[in-house]
């Protein structure tokens, strides 16, 4: 499979605004700060166009790309402060002494109720009915649980006779046993 | 790569590629996965994709300011999306 996907990009060249972000993304803090505080000013947007040719090479030929530019930037930037966020749980959930799996479910659970609660909907109500499935599972196992046990105190007399019985072998004990708690296997 | 690590490329690819050239942390890469395929993906397979997935060239690596690493589609991570669909 990995001979068919090859990835093949040849005679491809990124567009200025490709080559834009992908520049912005190796820019330090600083850099990046004072590109912002130029995006604020007042200057204009043809001016800033010219900036940004002359610093960065990166020639924009009309505003709208621009713009597009810094709508794309609005975003990014939201999902770096995410992820200043989730690096801040991340830290409190290992304090915990959640690592592995158990980690990585609380950080995903705590990122998806974040974005319910800043209105992302769709990734928020997931995680709602993601919880809402496993309260409705474990109340289910509880349930298993219980009736077990029932079963299990209901039946021991029965049960004590199964396990000392020494002419079944162990897979007919466990079936004997089973048919005794829980009857017949359905069909 | 095996139909297992198949399957996980592809929401991988597609969700970094929505962010139309931005950057992901792992944790929001595994939650789009999780989102898409259903059900939990543990981390460990997860991990093993991303780390073929880079040696490939298919995405780029780079450390976070902070901690852990930030991950976003190459050229060539995007050209082997559209093999993929």
């Amino acid at each position: 499979m990995s001979a068919k996907l090859r990835g093949d990009t040849a005679g491809k060249t990124p567009s200025e605004l490709t080559r834009f972000k992908r520049l912005w993304l190796t820019l330090d803090e600083a850099a990046r700060d004072s590109w912002r505080a130029c995006f604020a000013s007042e200057l204009t947007q043809p001016r800033i166009r010219e900036e940004v040719k002359r610093k960065l090479r990166i020639n924009l030929v009309d505003d709208k790309q621009l713009t597009v530019f810094r709508q794309w930037l609005v975003k990014q930037d939201a999902r770096d402060e995410e992820q200043q966020l989730t690096d801040q749980d991340e830290a409190e959930l290992i304090a915990q002494g959640l690592t592995g799996d158990a980690l990585r479910k609380a950080l995903i659970e705590k990122i998806q109720r974040r974005a319910y609660l800043q209105g992302d909907a769709k990734t928020g109500l997931a995680a709602v009915d993601r919880a809402q499935r496993e309260v409705v599972t474990e109340l289910d196992r509880n349930k298993f649980e219980f009736d077990a046990a029932k079963a299990c105190l209901a039946k021991l007399p029965e049960l004590k006779a199964i396990a000392s019985n020494k002419q079944l072998s162990e897979d007919e004990r466990l079936e004997q046993a089973r048919l005794a708690l829980f009857g017949s296997a359905p069909q | 790569m095996t139909k297992r690590q198949i399957k996980l490329t592809k929401p991988v690819l597609d969700f970094l590629h929505s962010l139309d050239g931005g950057q992901s942390g792992d944790v929001q890469i595994h939650a789009a996965v999780n989102e898409t395929l259903g059900g939990y993906t543990p981390l460990t397979e997860l991990n093993e994709v991303l780390e073929l997935l880079d040696r490939n060239g298919w995405i780029l690596t780079v450390g976070s300011r902070f901690k852990g690493s930030l991950r976003s589609l190459t050229d060539a991570g995007a050209a082997v999306r559209l093999e993929m669909r």
